[in-house]
């Protein structure tokens, strides 16, 4: 092995913390001069790191740390006694007010219920899906409100449907359409004609047909059109 | 209504004054730590910042932390473990911010930390080799830093680090090792 190898041999021994090289390693030093003067000069290097650490963590300690340290833990301990007396009742009742405030805050301002009006015999049934569906409401802070100046009526895309031939028609109305709905749908279930009378559509009459008269289109002339780009 | 408080699986503490009682042991064991861990706390934070004003306030932010959570670290070797790293990496903290400051205040110039009131090891050391040194420690890796300063620590054997530290042995002497080895070749 060349004097390279022996080195970094002495240098991992060392830096491993043994006391003394062994073995080869100490034939070699003792062969070789060089080496022997590389050995000494990193015990020394290795000596004079570990005193320099050993100097940067071993500083006398402050005899104010704990006494600063006891003042700290004592605020520490009244404070969490007063959290625990005062502080944490005071704050949970606190919550619960403003859980109620939100709570009545909200049920005022809630969208008006809606009235479903009772289910009725359509004959036709079928031309109710024909019907557009729309709603008359707007969406605040993820709540469905009515807006304000329109009715609360919602007209749920659901609240006209036919399935099965001769299952009931159910229509969703705003509150203060339910009343005449009712009335309306009690005189059609008690009359039929008038219920046919009023799906049929209207005959068109003469005297409603508006009368207009020829146009005439004086000074008119036909021009063959030109191959012009 | 009485008031339980759960503090162990299968115990329940019944009223304030059974409460208080576990409070003032908890408060009795914790003062007995600080006798060995205070200092411990102090010196591995000077080991990072060499400044004793700065160490002092790291190990009190750590010693009060750690009386926060004393709860769950009344175990002695993880309370020190616990402590150690939480004192170390507040070091570390304080001396990033301390520099950014510095850099801020002086830039351009090569800043370095002086130890206050130097101990015997330090003068018989010169100067300028602990400048380097320092220099050196704060270029190596920080879980080799961590493991040679607390190996360096009077009183603390490399079983005791291992412990602490919560790895094996093994893994203690090749951090010691590399860490040796390291601030050999820039100190070449």
């Amino acid at each position: 092995m060349s004097c390279e190898g022996y080195r970094d041999k002495l240098i991992d021994a060392l830096a491993s913390g043994e006391s003394s090289p062994a073995g080869d390693i100490l034939a070699h030093l003792r062969a070789c001069g060089e080496c022997k003067k590389f050995y000494e000069s990193q015990v020394h290097l290795f000596g004079t790191i570990d005193s320099g650490v050993r100097a940067m963590v071993n500083e006398t300690v402050p005899v104010s740390l704990l006494p600063r340290l006891r003042a700290r833990v004592a605020d520490a301990d009244v404070l969490i006694g007063v959290w625990r007396i005062y502080l944490k009742p005071l704050a949970a009742t606190t919550a619960i007010a403003l859980l109620l405030c939100v709570f009545l805050v909200r049920r005022e301002n809630a969208p008006a219920r809606l009235a479903v009006v009772p289910t009725v015999e359509s004959p036709t049934s079928k031309t109710a899906e024909s019907i557009p569906t729309r709603e008359i409401t707007a969406s605040v802070n993820g709540v469905r409100r009515a807006m304000p100046g329109k009715p609360p009526i919602v007209h749920h895309p659901n609240s006209v449907r036919i399935t099965e031939p001769g299952e009931r028609l159910q229509v969703v109305v705003g509150r203060e359409e339910a009343q005449g709905l009712v009335m309306l749908a009690r005189n059609i279930s008690q009359h039929p004609e008038l219920g046919q009378a009023l799906l049929q559509p209207a005959a068109m009459t003469e005297d409603l047909v508006p009368a207009s008269q020829a146009i005439k289109i004086e000074d008119l002339a036909v021009l063959p059109l030109t191959t012009q780009e | 209504m009485r008031e339980l408080v759960l503090t162990q699986p299968g115990r329940v503490l019944e009223g304030p004054s059974e409460r208080e009682s576990e409070s003032s042991r908890a408060h009795r064991e914790f003062e007995e730590r600080l006798a060995e861990c205070g200092p411990l706390a102090f010196r591995v934070a000077y080991g990072v910042l060499r400044n004793a004003a700065d160490a002092e306030d790291v190990a009190q932010e750590a010693l009060l932390k750690a009386y926060r959570n004393f709860g769950r670290l009344r175990e002695p070797t993880r309370f020190r473990g616990w402590l150690v790293r939480i004192a170390f990496r507040m070091a570390l903290d304080r001396w990033r911010s301390v520099k950014r400051r510095e850099k801020r205040e002086a830039p351009g110039e090569e800043l370095e930390h002086r130890a206050i009131g130097p101990s015997a090891e330090e003068l018989a050391a010169s100067s300028e080799f602990q400048a380097r040194l320092e220099r050196a420690m704060e270029e190596l890796p920080e879980k080799f830093r961590m493991v040679l300063l607390l190996s360096a620590i009077q009183g603390y054997t490399l079983e005791e680090v291992s412990g602490m530290l919560g790895i094996p042995m093994g893994t203690v002497k090749s951090r010691l090792f590399f860490a040796r080895k390291q601030l050999a070749e820039k100190l070449r």
